[in-house]
């Protein structure tokens, strides 16, 4: 399954990452896994891949995160994060045009896709005009 | 200027015989093509309030900004220890170390709090954040930080009111 809406989410024990551009984040002591996790961020057409299921004991970030196997999200910007720290990128041809950087993650693995929060706060503001 | 001082005349000053002491700061002008000298008084008092008021929002701007520096010095430096890591140059339990050191804790911060500090941040920076970017940086949750957008746009109008003719 694939979705691309802002906020749709991925989880498993290992995610396959594609972007062109990939960075981390701040690592956090997360008070959902218990534990340090490595928060990441994907930019310009990213990708994040289950490649490995939520283990049973693992608890979700969200219930409504897509779960099996083979699940993707696709975005513009995507933040997530790994129990464990991301693995070597490599690159490697993405589509016939463009190359792109691949990463995996270990561990319990979320990813979502996100827009700017400025973005954001114009269509709340929308709504609010909308509402009146 | 002119709002800021009250412009009095000398004779107005010299022919008030009850006035006890005063503490004034006085500001002597005269334009070019005028003849007139005038001189414009402010209470001291109100003069130092209102500095002391301007220095109060510029401490809190410069610890804004301060936390949006050290906030992207810590992502750079991470990130230059996780190129060393891919670059085999330090092991992974030398990089793990590394984020141990470099974490957070997540904060328990009431959305509430971090409403004005999200709304100043926009204002004073032209950087486009994430929800993730925020809560990395004011190390609160995720939750918290999209609850505190909700919340923003009816702060923005309270704190400049204008924005409701825009609005309607």
């Amino acid at each position: 399954m694939r979705a691309s809406a802002v906020g749709d989410s991925v989880e498993g024990n290992a995610l396959m990452l594609q972007c062109r551009k990939f960075s981390l984040q701040g690592p956090i002591k997360s008070k959902h896994t218990k534990g340090l996790v490595y928060t990441f961020k994907l930019n310009i057409h990213g990708f994040a891949t289950i490649t490995k299921e939520l283990a049973e004991t693992s608890s979700k970030v969200s219930e409504d995160s897509l779960i099996n196997e083979g699940d993707e999200i696709h975005g513009e910007t995507i933040n997530g994060f790994s129990t464990k720290a991301p693995g070597k990128e490599t690159v490697d041809h993405a589509t016939s045009t463009h190359k792109a950087t691949f990463v995996s993650t270990r561990g319990q693995s979320f990813a979502t896709v996100q827009i700017g929060v400025r973005d954001q706060l114009q269509a709340i503001q929308k709504r609010i005009e909308h509402k009146k | 200027m002119t709002d800021f001082f009250k412009t009095v005349t000398t004779t107005e000053l010299t022919t008030q015989p009850n006035i006890g002491g005063f503490d004034v700061l006085a500001r002597v002008s005269r334009a070019t093509s005028s003849n007139v000298t005038q001189i414009t008084t402010m209470e001291t008092q109100t003069f130092v309030s209102k500095i002391l008021q301007l220095q109060a929002e510029w401490k809190d701007d410069v610890r804004l900004l301060n936390d949006v520096i050290n906030w992207q010095h810590k992502i750079n430096d991470f990130n230059s220890s996780y190129a060393a890591y891919l670059l085999e140059q330090i092991d992974a339990d030398e990089f793990d170390k590394v984020a141990e050191a470099l974490a957070y804790e997540e904060l328990d911060t009431p959305p509430l709090a971090i409403v004005p500090v999200i709304g100043r941040l926009l204002e004073l920076t032209t950087l486009d954040y994430t929800s993730s970017d925020l809560a990395n940086m004011l190390h609160c949750s995720e939750d918290t930080i999209q609850e505190a957008l909700g919340l923003l746009p009816h702060h923005l109008i309270d704190a400049h009111p204008s924005l409701i003719e825009v609005l309607e």
